[in-house]
């Protein structure tokens, strides 16, 4: 009963988290202009960051956790020099 | 694993990822910039803490003794999130001001300008038109068969050689 449901209900968090990584995924691709793409981005990073959690909780493996703060951190240091190359037109001045 | 310590955290995991989901549903759905920076907010602050919260009570029961891994995720991702969408307002506020004022000065024809909303783009093209209107006044864009570039090297030869032969077409349709 527990194992059930942790399995579908993980499952299901997993499948929402993938839909929503599609969708900034296509404004990813879509996105008018710059700063709509960067967005998109690290709205991209932010949900693969969670599915990486998502994958440890369903694996029962806490290493993956690690992984999510690495890429988390990655993803906070790309979108800013992406923003800061959109204000400044250059990344280290 | 008891089956209440399940329940809290299929229900946590499962609001944040619906959270996450109503980000990106925002995100894909809504119709500018500026309203497009707030539903990213959503799923980076409640959703990845319920999430992350969802990961800890997890690894804790299922280890048996607690483990700050994921304490240490829930406080990262909400103070970092928000930093990274205010340099970017930021950014995307100075490009859209530096914008207005190239299209306000009319250097209209400048290569990143093409690509500003649709004011930009409306008051880059008439600005382009008036200066066509203005520019080739005898052999312009009256002509049917003509497309753009073709009247502009006519305007160019009429510019230089006084024009007997851009005129007659531009008079004769």
């Amino acid at each position: 009963m527990t194992e059930a449901l942790l399995h579908w209900g993980l499952l299901a968090a997993h499948a929402l988290l993938a839909v929503g990584l599609a969708l900034a995924a296509t404004r990813l691709i879509r996105g008018p202009r710059a700063q709509d793409r960067v967005l998109a981005f690290d709205a991209v990073y932010l949900n693969a960051a969670l599915q990486i959690v998502m994958f440890g909780m369903r694996f029962g493996e806490s290493g993956y956790l690690e992984a999510a703060l690495v890429m988390t951190l990655l993803g906070f240091a790309s979108s800013s020099a992406l923003a800061k190359f959109l204000m400044r037109g250059e990344v280290i001045e | 694993m008891t089956l209440f310590v399940a329940v809290v955290v299929v229900l946590l995991a499962l609001f944040g990822a619906s959270l996450a989901l109503v980000g990106s549903l925002g995100l894909l759905r809504l119709r500018s910039f500026y309203e497009r920076a707030h539903p990213a907010t959503l799923g980076a602050t409640l959703g990845a803490t319920s999430i992350l919260l969802a990961a800890f009570i997890f690894f804790s029961a299922s280890a048996g003794r607690v483990l700050p891994k994921a304490l240490l995720l829930i406080v990262f991702i909400p103070l970092v999130s928000p930093v990274t969408t205010m340099l970017l307002a930021r950014a995307a506020l100075a490009r859209d001001r530096a914008k207005r004022r190239a299209a306000a000065a009319g250097s209209a024809d400048e290569d990143w300008l093409r690509e500003v909303d649709e004011l930009g783009r409306a008051q880059a093209e008439a600005a382009r038109q008036q200066a066509v209107a203005t520019g080739g006044s005898g052999g312009g864009h009256d002509g049917a068969g003509h497309d753009a570039d073709e009247s502009a090297t006519a305007q160019g030869r009429g510019a230089k050689a006084s024009s007997p032969e851009a005129d007659p077409p531009g008079g004769g349709t």
